[in-house]
């Protein structure tokens, strides 16, 4: 019987960029964790403060105490920003709860020094993303092995990450996704009506950032050569030569949108609330909070037939593999089936990806951690029994099992 | 005498221009041919009676311009080993023979080394050990000789590199041997280049390319192996003894330590030492992207590099901080192509996982 009620405990929340939450999914997962795991616990969250200046600082935000670095939280001043955060954390939390390996080298000393218990995310498969150059790459292959090996728990957001992480080190990660029930289906205003008259119609959304991981430009090429529906695009277009060009490309063409990045939450949700189909390229970075965020709202979804996309939406949604794959799909497209597909995913995430869920399987994780001393091993225990041994009693067998 | 260190290498060089056409058709038809499978990085069937060649054109090139009477490196006798171990190699080239016959074979010529008083005599230093015990001396020349032949065998693995590094590893034995007033010695090393360049202008190609095979890197194993011993020896009671003994070392180095690290990973992962796998210097060179060129000459470089370094400390502090130094090198080195090897690995692998379709 598990046990579910602790005393209160100190939980440092390490690695986000801080709260008010306004970047990205483990922004918005801290957010909710401080109003939900806040109830139960102490946390205190570290900000990052490059992002929030001197004049909007606050001490404490929705219950949890803030303390600012002078770093940025993402590229190369991670590292600082992490490993800084950790060691103050040392001296009063009881957990900490670390999201992304970049302060993953100074968890051996944690370990042989303290015995402050250590959950660590691990995110998607980081080294492996172009958006890293090779140095990095190399520090982050290394940093997920240390993270892996000297925390007490370590936290994938998708099953298949967890196929990977026990293939590699032979011990079983805990899989805790996103939650996307802070989305809303708002309903279509006049005003937005006059605005973007291809409301009046179907048409297929998708809002990304804008990388050659996320295949845009085979989403904008197939939408192109289709007349089934326009495609809308929102992201952010001009940050990178890749966007530029793309936007430039596709600006004009009359069944395709492209929108500036919107920051405004209602407005996004009006924009896709709306959709007759949600097109999600993603190849990479395990549970996507977007992905997860369609779903709940109820749209159907063609999404790029990789592990995580499939893993995300238990099979249920369409896949394509290739652009000729992905045109078809289109076009053979039938508006019933894609009903039926909608309220399907929809069952899935208010299933699956409640924020209350989400930080409710944390709560759980840290009353572990606190518990628990050693990880699970994935690799079967009669692997290690002698093959004579084995054939005497009769299960030799057993020694042909080589998934791990 | 002069013109001697000339015209030998010109000479081997020359007939292996005349020999090659016909050695590589001869290959084709008797069927000793190098085929492909997992482990070996070529795609086609390559003829492979590189190595005799190279052991004919030199030995003619020296019956040529060696003064009859010198009893260069007790050079009758030693011959007549290495023409055994040719044949041998050749007999593996084709039928692949067992691994303990081989190694017998070996542990034989080794002990015939010794006989004719080719020993590992004394550490001169290394770790401050010098003189040798009696049976500690066979043991470690027995042990030496057999492990040089059979980790230079394991460095025959992509284009260039065995006969990159004998080039290199006799350009060094050469120079020392003059230094310690060897020249005939030095004779047959340049003759051995002659050989070798003229090797790698057919190995390096596209068209005409051949292997030196388990014959070509069993005897240029030996040889070097056999001279290195020989030239400590002969500089033991000379101002040189140092700079020999660690010139010869940096030269074995490579080959030996690359195939003790092999080996220790596949022990460690629980396999057998001698299991087949890539993870060789060659292999991890490639996986960085490099040609099979390019990762010889890079291979040839680092020993290079290592020899520079050797040198460097042996004149600052000595044989054994030297030696210790070229280990830390080659540690850094050999991880950091191995960390990329791992990482490449995974990559794949985690792609073979991400497109599995549910």
């Amino acid at each position: 019987m598990i046990q579910q009620q602790i005393s209160p405990k100190k939980i440092a929340i390490i690695g986000t960029v801080g709260v008010p939450a306004n970047y990205g999914g483990f922004e918005t997962l801290t957010e909710h964790l401080i109003e939900d795991l806040g109830e139960k616990h102490e946390l205190t969250v570290y900000c990052s403060g490059k992002k929030y200046p001197k004049s909007e600082r606050k001490s404490t935000y929705k219950g949890a105490k803030l303390k600012y670095l002078p770093f940025d939280a993402n590229g190369v001043q991670s590292i600082p920003y992490d490993s800084l955060s950790i060691i103050h954390a040392l001296f009063f939390a009881d957990v900490l709860l670390i999201l992304g390996v970049a302060g993953a080298w100074i968890l051996p000393l944690v370990r042989l020094f303290t015995n402050k218990k250590i959950i660590i995310s691990i995110d998607g498969v980081e080294w492996k993303r172009d958006k890293w150059n090779t140095l990095a790459k190399w520090y982050l292959f290394w940093a997920e092995g240390i993270a892996v090996k000297y925390s007490h728990i370590d936290i994938s957001d998708n099953e298949a990450i967890q196929d990977y992480t026990a293939a590699r080190y032979g011990t079983l990660s805990r899989i805790i996704e996103y939650g996307a029930d802070h989305t809303l289906k708002v309903p279509v205003s006049a005003e937005a009506l006059e605005k973007y008259n291809f409301l009046n119609h179907p048409y297929a959304f998708k809002v990304c950032r804008i990388e050659p991981e996320n295949n845009v430009h085979w989403i904008l090429e197939a939408f192109s050569l289709t007349s089934k529906m326009p495609l809308v695009m929102v992201g952010n277009w001009d940050k990178s030569e890749y966007g530029k060009a793309l936007k430039a490309k596709y600006n004009q063409h009359p069944n395709i949108y492209i929108l500036d990045p919107i920051y405004d939450q209602h407005k996004l949700d009006l924009l896709r609330s709306k959709a007759s189909l949600y097109v999600h390229g993603h190849t990479a970075g395990g549970t996507n909070p977007s992905l997860v965020e369609a779903m709940y709202l109820g749209l159907p979804i063609l999404a790029f037939g990789v592990s995580y996309n499939m893993v995300t939406t238990e099979n249920r949604a369409q896949y394509f593999y290739s652009l000729e794959n992905l045109i078809e799909s289109i076009n053979n497209l039938n508006m019933a089936d894609l009903e039926v597909m909608g309220k399907e995913l929809e069952k899935i995430a208010k299933r699956r990806y409640t924020w209350s869920h989400i930080a409710f399987k944390y709560h759980l994780l840290v009353i572990e951690a606190l518990a628990s001393s050693q990880k699970v091993n994935v690799v079967p225990k009669t692997t290690a029994i002698p093959y004579q041994e084995l054939l005497g009693l009769g299960h030799a067998h057993l020694k042909t099992v080589d998934s791990f | 005498m002069n013109t001697l260190f000339f015209i030998s290498p010109l000479a081997s060089f020359l007939f292996m221009l005349l020999f090659i056409p016909i050695m590589r058709k001869a290959s084709i038809a008797v069927g000793l041919v190098d085929k492909p499978n997992f482990r070996k990085v070529h795609v086609e069937s390559i003829p492979l009676l590189g190595g005799v060649s190279i052991f004919i054109a030199t030995t003619l090139a020296l019956s040529l311009t060696l003064p009859f009477s010198q009893e260069v490196f007790v050079y009758k006798n030693t011959f007549i080993a290495v023409a055994i171990l040719l044949i041998m190699g050749v007999i593996d080239d084709r039928y692949d023979l067992r691994a303990s016959l081989k190694l017998g074979i070996q542990i034989i010529l080794a002990h015939f080394v010794y006989s004719q008083g080719i020993m590992i005599e004394s550490l001169h230093g290394i770790l401050g050990i010098y003189q040798l015990e009696g049976w500690l001396q066979y043991v470690l020349t027995i042990i030496v000789v057999a492990g040089v032949v059979n980790a230079f065998n394991l460095m025959d693995g992509i284009d260039g590199l065995a006969a990159g590094l004998a080039i290199l590893g006799f350009s060094v034995f050469a120079v020392l041997a003059f230094i310690t007033n060897q020249p005939m010695l030095a004779l047959v090393f340049i003759t051995y280049i002659g050989a070798l360049i003229a090797f790698l202008r057919f190995n390096l190609s596209s068209n005409l390319k051949i292997f030196m095979g388990d014959a070509g890197s069993l005897i240029i194993g030996f040889i070097m192996a056999v001279s290195g011993i020989q030239l400590i020896q002969n500089a033991q009671d000379t101002v040189y003894i140092f700079q020999v003994s660690l010139g010869v070392i940096a030269i074995l180095f490579v080959p030996v330590f690359d195939a003790l690290r092999v080996f220790r990973r596949r022990i460690k992962s629980g396999k057998s030492p001698f299991s087949a796998d890539r993870t060789h210097l060659h292999h991890l060179m490639l996986t960085i992207g490099l040609r099979h060129k390019m990762a010889s000459l890079g291979i040839v470089f680092m020993v290079g590099a290592l020899l520079a370094l050797g040198f460097i400390i042996l004149h600052i502090k000595g044989i054994t901080f030297a030696i210790v130094s070229m280990l830390i090198l080659f540690y850094i080195i050999s991880s950091l192509l191995q960390f990329n090897n791992k990482i490449n690995l995974w990559k794949a692998r985690i792609l073979e996982m991400e497109s599995a379709k549910a």
